[in-house]
């Protein structure tokens, strides 16, 4: 891994956890806000493969987490699950987040989030967090799924951005090493 | 040389064994020094990026606000275009001024306070999390605010310190699913804990023997009995049902909070430490 595509990265991550903070937090439907970390692992499995997508998430997860109220690592814990799994399927399916219909990215975008809010409850319900059980999830899955289907696009052009190539480091393993 | 195909199982495998480590930490001890000391040095260090992109893109949360609330907006402007321009700018700017100096002078000499020293602070976020409910105040440990200390607001209780920065803080108020306060009715023997379910969700009064006498409009105050986290005689939420279901164990009671907690501009954290 380079050090330019770490500055570029890590100036991603800056960007997408201050944007949450700051601005998407408060843009709440139904007392809901979107949740752009997810979208931060998936595209960086998406563009840079299971390394990367692990790595994005578990370092995107751990900082936002240090802005919640809720248990220090769980987004972290989940960043990293979201990252592995849409590493495989890129790696696996060769879709990189570009190319094929035009849906298909936020589609996968709306899919993960979702996803990922009921890993992110799950989880927490058995690490002692019995209080996620009672949320309003039809809202939370509606909002943070439509957010998640309008935001990915965005969010995988900044990361395929911080990767220094749309195409992406799993495009070309022979070069990219971390 | 690891083949990819390992080194990848082993990166993985280390984050995810760091990240389970990381919460396993946090959620076994709310100040395990490791996790606590994790949190606070990246919520300094991203806080004031926050801060400063909170402040420029203000005028864009207003606008989606104002999107929301399209047909509501028409009309007020509709009203608002019949005045005198200079006039109605002066007339909100005081209107404005009033709210706020109305909310802070609420605040001032509350009765349930008594005399424990009180830090007056401004609510800047809420709900950062979709997961609690919480607000985060303009005052952090600079001013002596601590994690455990009581918040309250004009009406009663608003929550506890749950995180601090040197400058901001963290509220869980009281309906989130995590809030346990201990309360009572006043001149009776009842006690029971008022338990948060989630925002917008009323709050619930449990273990109350039936037929306890507890009735729709009562009052539960803080009860501050040794080990309690909240000092005695704080208003925390008035009775909005009270049942007795048959061969149930004990009463079925929801409550609604004192507090509005829906408009919290001010509120003041009490400087009271929970009596270990």
């Amino acid at each position: 891994m380079s050090g330019l595509r770490i500055a570029r990265l890590g100036l991603v991550v800056l960007i997408v956890v201050v944007l949450q903070a700051a601005i998407v937090d408060k843009l709440r439907i139904f007392g809901v806000h979107p949740e752009l970390i997810w979208l931060l692992a998936m595209a960086a499995g998406l563009v840079g493969g299971i390394e990367y997508g692990a790595l994005m998430g578990f370092v995107s997860g751990l900082a936002l987490d240090c802005l919640l109220p809720t248990p220090f690592g769980l987004t972290a814990l989940v960043g990293v699950i979201v990252g592995v799994v849409m590493g495989q399927i890129a790696e696996r399916s060769g879709f990189g987040g570009e190319g094929g219909v035009w849906w298909l990215l936020p589609a996968t975008g709306a899919g993960v989030s979702a996803g990922a809010v009921l890993a992110y409850a799950a989880i927490g319900i058995v690490f002692g967090q019995d209080q996620f059980a009672g949320l309003n999830y039809p809202a939370l899955l509606l909002v943070v799924a439509l957010g998640g289907a309008l935001f990915a696009v965005p969010v995988w052009s900044l990361v395929a951005w911080g990767f220094g190539s749309r195409r992406g480091a799993h495009h070309s393993r022979t070069e990219a090493s971390w | 040389m690891p083949s990819r195909r390992s080194r990848s199982v082993t990166l993985v495998a280390i984050l995810l064994l760091a990240a389970f480590s990381i919460l396993a930490l946090s959620t076994s001890s709310s100040s395990n020094p490791i996790s606590s000391g994790l949190r606070a040095v990246g919520s300094t260090v991203l806080k004031p990026f926050v801060a400063v992109v909170d402040v420029v893109a203000k005028p864009v949360g207003n606008l989606f606000q104002g999107i929301l609330n399209y047909g509501q907006m028409s009309e007020e402007n509709a009203k608002l275009r019949a005045a005198n321009a200079q006039l109605r700018t002066n007339q909100l700017e005081q209107n404005y001024t009033k709210s706020q100096l109305e909310q802070i002078a609420k605040l001032d000499g509350l009765p349930f306070v008594g005399d424990i020293p009180t830090v007056v602070s401004q609510t800047i976020a809420q709900d950062t999390s979709n997961f609690a409910s919480t607000i985060t105040l303009n005052k952090g440990r600079n001013q002596g605010v601590q994690v455990g200390m009581p918040v309250v607001g004009a009406g009663g209780l608003v929550g506890q310190v749950v995180l601090t920065s040197r400058t901001t803080s963290t509220v869980r108020l009281i309906t989130d699913g995590r809030s346990k306060v201990g309360a009572g009715l006043e001149n009776s023997d009842v006690m029971g804990i008022i338990s948060g379910q989630a925002a917008y969700k009323p709050l619930t009064l449990n273990f109350v023997a039936p037929q306890s006498g507890v009735a729709k409009g009562d009052v539960l105050y803080t009860n501050g009995l040794k080990g309690g986290e909240y000092p005695a005689g704080i208003p925390v939420a008035k009775v909005t049902s009270a049942t007795s279901p048959t061969n149930a164990t004990q009463m079925s009671i929801t409550l609604m909070p004192m507090a509005n907690l829906s408009k919290l501009t001010y509120v003041e954290v009490l400087l009271w430490n929970p009596q270990l």
